[in-house]
């Protein structure tokens, strides 16, 4: 016997002939990341609604059980692209969403000159789990990119998230989300480069020590 | 994450940040998972609903992928040549519109019919110009003409099944109605025997003759038109038999004028029996017969009461085996006795040289 998992087409396939325990199984590959994806785009302001777009967002997964087919995307991406939709929708009609055309027609995203020049003062990216100093400092820098986050416009903050969390690649990303590929690129540059601005990546002496009174705070 | 150089790589940094965020361990409420998972289990229990819309879609889908395929797509074509060709061919033949065939020439004036309100018994007369279903045409009118200046006939009108004898429809009773003999048409018989576009004008002149149009008309002023369509169609079938055979006609009370008028033509039902004829007789009659038909042409003339004399028994024709008629030379002409209830008899005057050489070319026994 072969450990290798049921890839989530098979599922999808078998849960649309009426197997619902294929469903189940896709449900708990991802529905912690779908979750934390939808609060993270939806933001504190709209937490409230998270609970309705994940469910929505798998209620259409159950719906389109028959007429899916796996059209050159995985099944993940197409789960979190529909999430997004979603709470694209929810943010349009709570009035929060910002548009994000001004950014892109200004000038390009703030760069440092000299290459290398952000997270010089920071330590390193912990490769797995570090001890429990950095564990505590790099949760306390997660809740700053949270706090960062939720300034970013929900466009660019979608394709952050898509990027980095769900691991879209550019091309990818910009198909799912109807884009074109230098729009969906210039929306992950001025993203990254807020969110580097705001975590203090550029700031000399301020790395750690922020971070720590931000957490703390 | 793909090599492509245009690609952005993910800020290590931020994504250390990302992972060790507070709200990593967020998780749906139970209640709320296990409502999804309801949801789910009752809808696996029905079978989904697929649009037909969706259907095609799916359909054309997978038509697109295995169209590509030569073989496949040979064979789709195929099928669809197959299907536009057997649509275009299912009422017959596309009919080609180039240049006129003799096949679609039409006999209209080969037709001769005699007016309705003619009297039976008249002589030969000139049927006026005009309706051509009604009035008879130029008796004189020869064949060529019919060939240049006549609409198709093959699908003009149906052939009508033959009536029985004796049983003649009342407005048959006016065909009887003297019309000119169209002796050109017998007059054109040899060449037409070597023509089969005339061949075929022939039929379908003879076609015209046998009633298929206007009952009103009168058709095959002609005697022996049909015997020799018969012999132009069918040679084999026509059989030129010397000596008293039959009985012969004038030993049988012939019908008086009006009952000859009420009988069908004998163009028309010898021509019937020609064509349902399928007998394979043979005979070395038919040249002579063909003489007799050329020389009397434009001479027929219906005769209420044939007068033979001793010595005449003519000569019988079959056609496929059937006696059609006998054909007698008297001592001014030729008669035509059709076969019994068949039709009026004929006679043809002609001189005496003509009779003295068709005399010695007569088939004997």
């Amino acid at each position: 016997m072969s450990d290798t998992p049921v890839s989530d087409d098979v599922l999808m396939r078998a849960f649309a002939q009426g197997d619902a325990t294929a469903f189940e199984q896709i449900y708990a590959r991802h529905h912690a990341a779908l979750y934390r994806f939808v609060r993270r785009v939806l933001g504190p302001a709209c937490a409230a609604q998270a609970d309705e777009v994940f469910q929505d967002t798998w209620l259409k997964v159950v719906k389109a059980r028959a007429t899916w087919a796996p059209q050159g995307a995985a099944f993940r991406t197409w789960l979190f692209t529909l999430a997004h939709h979603r709470a694209i929708d929810c943010l349009r009609k709570s009035g929060r969403e910002i548009s994000v055309e001004r950014d892109e027609e200004d000038e390009a995203p703030w760069e440092p000159a000299a290459a290398g020049a952000a997270w010089s003062l920071w330590p390193a990216p912990p490769a797995t789990s570090g001890g429990a100093e950095d564990q505590v400092f790099w949760r306390a820098a997660g809740q700053r990119l949270l706090d960062c986050l939720d300034t970013l416009p929900a466009a660019q903050r979608s394709v952050f998230l898509l990027h980095h969390e769900d691991g879209l690649a550019m091309d990818e990303l910009a198909r799912v989300l109807e884009l074109g590929f230098e729009t969906a690129k210039s929306r992950l540059r001025y993203a990254m480069s807020k969110l580097r601005t705001c975590m203090g990546a550029y700031l000399p002496g301020v790395a750690q020590g922020s971070v720590r009174e931000g957490a703390a705070t | 994450m793909s090599d492509d150089p245009r690609e952005v790589p993910p800020d290590a940094h931020l994504l250390a940040a990302l992972r060790h965020a507070p709200d990593c361990e967020a998780a749906p409420p139970p209640g709320l998972s296990a409502l999804i998972l309801a949801q789910a289990r009752q809808a696996a229990a029905t079978p989904p609903h697929v649009p037909w819309a969706r259907r095609w879609g799916q359909a054309l889908q997978a038509l697109d992928r295995w169209l590509p395929r030569p073989a496949l797509g040979g064979a789709v074509a195929t099928v669809a040549l197959a299907t536009v060709i057997g649509v275009m061919w299912r009422g017959g033949p596309p009919v080609e519109r180039g240049e006129p065939s003799l096949a679609d020439a039409t006999v209209p004036v080969a037709v001769p019919a005699a007016p309705a309100q003619a009297p039976a018994p008249a002589p030969l007369q000139q049927a006026p110009a005009g309706d051509s279903h009604n009035e008879a045409p130029a008796p004189q009118a020869p064949i060529a003409d019919t060939r240049k200046a006549a609409p198709p006939v093959r699908s003009a009108r149906p052939a009508q099944p033959a009536p029985p004898a004796g049983s003649a429809p009342p407005a048959r009773a006016a065909a009887k109605a003297p019309a000119a003999a169209p002796a050109q048409v017998a007059a054109a018989v040899p060449e037409a025997f070597r023509s089969a576009e005339l061949a075929d004008v022939l039929a379908s002149a003879q076609t015209a003759a046998s009633g298929a149009f206007a009952p009103a008309s009168a058709p095959a002023p002609q005697p022996l038109a049909a015997v020799l369509a018969a012999l132009r169609d069918q040679p084999a079938t026509v059989q030129v038999l010397a000596g008293p055979r039959n009985r012969p006609r004038a030993e049988a009370p012939l019908a008086s004028a009006e009952a000859a008028r009420e009988r069908p033509v004998a163009g028309e039902h010898l021509t019937r029996k020609a064509l349902a004829s399928a007998a394979a007789d043979t005979s070395d009659g038919h040249e002579w017969l063909a003489q007799v038909a050329q020389a009397a042409e434009g001479r027929w003339q219906p005769v209420a009461t044939p007068v033979l004399a001793a010595g005449e028994p003519g000569h019988v024709i079959q056609v496929g085996g059937v006696p059609a008629g006998r054909l007698v030379l008297t001592a001014s002409g030729v008669l035509w006795l059709p076969s019994e209830a068949s039709g009026p008899t004929w006679q043809a005057s002609l001189d005496a040289s003509v009779l003295l050489a068709l005399r010695a070319q007569a088939p004997r026994r």
